[in-house]
């Protein structure tokens, strides 16, 4: 054999491969056992509360059933999943099963839901449901939030809605806002000013790629502010 | 010159892509369900069946007397290639005496690749050779030869002894030089470092210890250590090398000839509840119903599952101790069943049983040391140390998590009874009367209007539709009522609001069903023990008048080597002078497993 080494190799990976593929089998088998019914079919039913023709609270504005989420550590594709950005919460609806021959729109137990995937304008966005303490000080609270980057420290957009009022009638006015959580502390980014204080460490090297890049933090693009904290992780690992 | 270089660079270079090629197609997409080794269940892909797991299970040492604790470690592995896995979550182990009768059952959660308990040696056993054995509910579909064994020896002082026969001397493997590396035909090498051998009594020792590979890698190993008695370790223990790669096992651990029917499915969760549920009157199964799992308790934890055509169910139970739990039909017109659960244990035993328990005589005098020890022990321990039971505690959220409303009854005047109460302090629920019998119902919280179906009524956690009961439950009893006055989807099926009626004692407040009904305690997880030893490190406890005479100086099945391979561990030891052996052995994220012995005097 000219090449023993390449071909223990290739047994090698083929082999673990093979124990992957068969440990994934066995998760799906276990799963259509044990929770053979629609696993998203778990909660209370969800009742509009706005008007849907004048403003939702509800993302993605189109209803599409293009949404993932993943259950479990099991992953359930193209589903029709909206996000309330007022009360917080995910919303499915069945378009399989009629109850009182009713479309049924449930609300998922948050508990049950390790990530979803909506199909925002903006592309994919992955959220998840992230736990703080009830009683801390900083500035967030238990809920989904879209996770943009997980390096050295979390870049998170939190996706609310304010309740307003015009012209005599409630509106949702849909918002973003953009924190980064490192070594535990939240900073809400606003600016270059909260963004160098968020990244303290290493705010000369951050503040000089940022005039590099010609990145204006206040209007920054998210894909642009991942890269200040790609570039900063890099800075760590160096 | 230049020309060779560059020759020998396109050399390399081809060799390199190749390399590339070949293990990129590997990881295709599809090489693996192309294999037939793969697909060999009626060319079913990536069939689950070839997934195999084994076990490896330690203990701290080999002989023990009545009314001690074995503490075990259990390691999870991938059959295959014997490295850590924590696939399955949940871990059964048994302690069979000779005729192969289970003595004492353990389930343990293990969530990681590894985990430990300690099983209490009843005074009932007699003395003799005992095995335990080790198996997750995936490897109950194969060979039991498969699963993990350990032979322990028991020593019952109390019991007749006569039928224990005697040997000779043993020549003794070690002759009590201390024993500073050991290393594997894997390759796994630890280094035990510490001060010296000789301590007093009531000693702080501390250990160092470094796992490194063949080439002086560091190594993040996870290990255990047991320091005991000398006399209470066999003189050829079997240690972790010994199963991870014994060739025996090996040979068993080879994908079976047949392929059996899924009998067990793996646990992913927490124990799986199997069963099946038949009609009583014809004995046929109860095919496509929907039966709920509820557990008695203030909190409600119910399950729907809508059962196969041969009457089966599984549900999935994650909680620990003794509950309480009920399973029935959602359709309570649904009366004449009843339910067989699967047992969680498995019942044969097709492998060797532990043989005759033979005493070495050369160690008679250490023996009835060491059965002295463990009565001065059970006598001087529940003063000395606080070693409870460190089990998980019971979830009490209820599955429908925060209700629209909770009643709580010390928060209002005392009515005369239920009906009022409801009446008078619960919104959106109302009490009905047709032919002499109660219901109740739910207003819709959205619109206001009533639900067309009743809601799902709970009582400590447990669906029960006799109302009339209900409100007889005495004012002093009830704690709260609950209510969601939403539809609520539970496992796809639709309740049309929830009341939960719960009591003080959670217990059901002695309701009695007007059908049979199966309620059965039900032991989940198994409370798990840890190891606790006195800590002398100030003079007043060091000088305690307390006696200590602990068999076992030491047990830690958690120590985990960093990332530069190095740990350590402090111990003290007790009042019993003598010979004690320190043990440590492990596994590397890679499977390699190492073993280390260090003989420690007490003067």
């Amino acid at each position: 054999m000219k090449y023993p080494g390449i071909l223990l190799l290739v047994l090698f990976s083929l082999s673990i491969r093979a124990q992957q593929d068969e440990q994934t089998a066995l998760q799906e088998l276990y799963q259509d056992i044990l929770h053979p019914s629609d696993v998203l079919m778990n909660g209370r039913e969800y009742n509009n509360y706005f008007q849907p023709r004048l403003s939702s609270p509800l993302i993605p504005k189109d209803q599409l059933p293009s949404a993932s989420v993943l259950i479990r550590g099991k992953q359930y594709q193209n589903v029709m999943l909206l996000y309330d950005t007022y009360k917080d919460l995910l919303v499915y609806y069945n378009l399989n099963t009629l109850y009182n021959n009713m479309l049924t729109v449930v609300i998922v137990n948050s508990n049950i839901v390790d990530e979803f995937t909506l199909q925002l304008p903006s592309g994919p966005t992955r959220f998840r449901y992230l736990t703080f303490p009830e009683n801390q000080e900083g500035l967030l609270s238990s809920g989904f939030y879209e996770i943009v980057s997980e390096g050295v420290c979390k870049f998170i957009i939190d996706h609310t809605a304010l309740k307003k009022t015009q012209d005599g009638r409630v509106v949702y006015q849909n918002i973003t806002v953009r924190y980064i959580i490192n070594s535990g502390t939240v900073y809400r980014i606003k600016g270059k000013k909260s963004l160098l204080e968020a990244l303290s460490d290493a705010a000369p090297e951050v503040n000089e790629y940022l005039k590099r890049k010609n990145i204006y933090v206040k209007t920054a693009e998210k894909e642009q502010l991942k890269g200040v904290l790609d570039y900063y992780t890099d800075l760590k690992h160096l | 010159m230049k020309r060779l270089l560059h020759i020998g660079f396109i050399s390399v270079l081809y060799k390199a892509v190749c390399l590339l090629c070949l293990v990129l197609l590997c990881w295709m997409p599809g090489y693996s369900q192309d294999n037939p080794q793969n697909s060999h269940v009626d060319g079913q892909e990536n069939s689950p069946y070839d997934f195999r797991e084994s076990l490896y299970l330690q203990t701290d040492r080999d002989l023990y007397v009545v009314g001690e604790q074995v503490w075990m470690k259990v390691y999870k592995l991938d059959a295959l290639h014997k490295k850590p896995d924590d696939f399955s979550k949940v871990v059964y182990i048994e302690l069979l005496n000779q005729a192969g009768y289970p003595v004492n059952q353990l389930k343990l959660h293990i969530p990681d690749k590894s985990g430990s308990a300690g099983l209490t040696l009843s005074d009932t056993l007699s003395s003799g050779n005992y095995l335990l054995r080790a198996y997750t509910s995936w490897m109950k579909n194969y060979p039991a030869g498969d699963f993990a064994f350990r032979t322990i020896s028991v020593i019952n002082p109390f019991r007749n002894m006569e039928r224990i026969g005697v040997s000779g001397s043993v020549p003794d493997g070690e002759d009590g030089d201390t024993c500073h590396t050991g290393q594997t035909d894997s390759g796994l090498i630890l280094e035990l470092i510490s001060d010296s051998g000789m301590y007093g009594a009531r000693e702080g020792i501390r250990m160092n210890i470094r796992a490194t590979d063949s080439i002086g890698n560091p190594v993040e190993a996870d290990l255990s250590v047991s320091v005991s008695r000398s006399c209470l370790y066999n003189d050829h223990r079997a240690n972790i090398m010994d199963q991870v790669h014994s060739p025996g096992k090996e040979e068993h651990a080879l994908p079976p000839q047949h392929v059996p029917e899924l009998e067990y499915l793996p646990e992913l969760e927490g124990v799986v509840l199997s069963g099946t549920i038949l009609n009583s009157m014809s004995d046929k199964p109860l095919a496509n119903e929907e039966i709920i799992l509820s557990l008695v308790g203030k909190a409600a934890r119910c399950q729907v599952y809508r059962t196969k055509e041969k009457g089966n169910f599984y549900f999935n139970l994650d909680d620990s101790g003794v509950q309480e739990l009920v399973i029935q039909p959602a359709d309570s017109a649904v009366s004449n069943y009843f339910v067989e659960l699967e047992p969680d244990f498995h019942s044969g035993y097709d492998h060797p049983l532990p043989g005759p328990f033979y005493l070495d005589t050369s160690r008679l005098r250490a023996l009835n040391q060491s059965i002295i020890n463990m009565q001065v022990e059970n006598i001087y321990k529940p003063y000395r140390q606080t070693n409870r039971a460190g089990s998980p505690e019971i979830s009490e959220i209820d599955f429908y998590g925060e209700p629209e409303y909770n009643i709580q009854i010390s928060d209002y005047i005392l009515l005369k009874n239920i009906r009022e109460v409801i009446k008078e302090i619960v919104p959106m629920v109302s009490v009905r009367v047709k032919d002499g019998r109660s219901t109740l119902w739910v207003e819709n919280g959205v619109d206001g209007t009533h639900f067309e179906n009743k809601p799902l009524i709970l009582v400590d956690g447990v669906p029960f539709d006799d109302v009339d009961q209900i409100l007889n439950i005495s004012m002093a009893e009830l704690e709260r009522i609950e209510v969601i006055h939403l539809r609520y989807f539970l496992d796809g099926h639709m309740f049309e609001g929830i009341i939960h009626f719960v009591t003080k004692e959670g217990k059901m407040a002695g309701l009695e069903f007007d059908h049979a009904i199966f309620r059965q305690a039900y032991a989940a997880f198994s409370e798990i023990s840890s190891f606790r030893s006195p800590e002398y490190s100030s003079d007043s406890v060091k000088n305690s008048p307390l006696a200590d005479f602990r068999n076992t100086l030491y047990w830690n099945p958690a120590l985990r080597t960093g990332e530069d391979g190095k740990t350590s561990f402090e111990f003290y030891t007790s009042d019993m002078t003598g010979e004690y052996t320190l043990i440590v052995e492990g596994i590397s994220p890679d499977g390699k497993s190492c073993f280390i012995q260090k003989k420690l005097i007490v003067q």
